[in-house]
């Protein structure tokens, strides 16, 4: 099976190999363009999974290309991710209300980064979520309606991961039944971190937080409220 | 290490990259330093024209395309000063923009230095390990 191919739009030399780096270790083939024209014209030329754009490149920018594949492709059919700076609140602004799925501030963490774009890439069936969720040792796995959890859970994962009061937050299943003896990698008072082997080898990291303790917006709201909502969190992010 | 040189560098960030070498491409930090060097005087080049020839556009887009950079390298009062110079390019006065240029210059020469002296540190470094592999090799053939 061919590898998921990522287009990576970057003017800086520095910034694109950095990237170019991180992609193909996260097991991915990886087209860098310098330009917006350029990454329009292999957006036109090949099938990408995933394609991240720096917002200021020569030509065009990153909107106007971001604008331009938004008339061939939604976000459900191919997932974008913008590189901002944490400084550039109205670019992340204009960027969302043009379709963008996700974003990195610099510095990108190279930690993250393989975490992140999997996630957009990650596309499980019901049953394999099943099976993934059957290798985990739940004390009481009847007691999941699993399907439907993960389904939602994975709904929700374009917008992560968001830090929120101090809090990583990568995704949050519906906590209506916690699950015990979950295969934690950590926690803390207002969250437990699993960790779960997802497609390619990739660990998939969801912060699951102990809801009457944790005071955290939640991904619907964070997604689906408007734009001042989402910068106010970035705003509180530093 | 600190992990916040002076609230100059973040050396966290510069070991996360270092760390990014691998069996496949083990000079990765070594290439990716001077890449950024040569890059950034580049840009520092092309910024100084812009800054005196007032074109704001070029000093925007210059100075945002180095702040990233920088920022990605743990580069943080570099990054900052470019993010200062984006922000100003487009309604600060001449006098202004020349200043907050010298400021960037100073930075992006302390933060390039700084570079610099880590390719030698790491240098040394695997100069004496390859000293102490080399010397416990000698040990293990005069045991053999």
């Amino acid at each position: 099976m061919s590898k998921t191919r990522i287009l990576v739009a970057e003017d800086n030399p520095s910034d694109r190999a950095l990237m170019e780096k991180l992609v193909q270790r996260a097991g991915y083939e990886v087209d860098c363009v310098e330009d917006g024209e350029s990454c329009l014209e292999m957006f036109n030329k090949n099938s990408y999974g995933l394609v991240i754009l720096d917002f200021i490149m020569p030509k065009i920018n990153g909107i106007d290309t971001l604008k331009a594949i938004r008339k061939q492709k939604s976000p459900e059919e191919l997932p974008v991710i913008m590189v901002t700076l944490k400084q550039k609140i109205e670019l992340v602004r204009i960027a969302m209300k043009n379709g963008v799925n996700d974003f990195f501030v610099k510095p990108i963490d190279p930690s993250e980064f393989p975490l992140r774009i999997s996630r957009h890439l990650l596309t499980f069936s019901p049953e394999e979520i099943t099976a993934k969720l059957r290798s985990l040792s739940f004390a009481d796995s009847s007691s999941l309606n699993r399907n439907i959890q993960w389904e939602i859970a994975r709904q929700n994962l374009a917008a992560f991961p968001f830090e929120c009061k101090g809090i990583k937050v990568c995704a949050v299943l519906p906590a209506r039944k916690s699950p015990k003896n979950i295969a934690k990698s950590s926690s803390t008072d207002l969250e437990e971190e699993v960790t779960i082997l997802g497609k390619g080898g990739f660990l998939w990291n969801i912060v699951w937080p102990r809801h009457r303790k944790a005071n955290l917006e939640l991904p619907r709201h964070t997604l689906n409220s408007d734009d001042e909502d989402i910068s106010e969190l970035l705003r509180e992010d530093g | 290490m600190t992990e916040d040189v002076k609230g100059i560098v973040n050396e966290s960030i510069l070991h996360e990259i270092a760390e990014l070498a691998d069996e496949a491409d083990p000079d990765f930090f070594i290439t990716h330093v001077h890449r950024f060097i040569e890059h950034n005087t580049e840009a520092l080049a092309k910024l100084r024209l812009a800054v005196d020839s007032l074109d704001r556009q070029t000093i925007h887009n210059v100075a945002h395309s180095m702040g990233g950079a920088a920022a990605n390298f743990g580069g943080v009062s570099l990054s900052r000063s470019c993010v200062e110079l984006e922000n100003s390019a487009a309604h600060a006065g001449d006098e202004n923009l020349h200043t907050m240029f010298g400021r960037l210059e100073a930075e992006s020469a302390f933060f390039t230095d700084y570079l610099q002296r880590s390719l030698e540190g790491q240098a040394d470094g695997r100069q004496t390990s390859r000293e102490g592999s080399d010397e416990q090799n000698t040990h293990s053939r005069g045991r053999g």
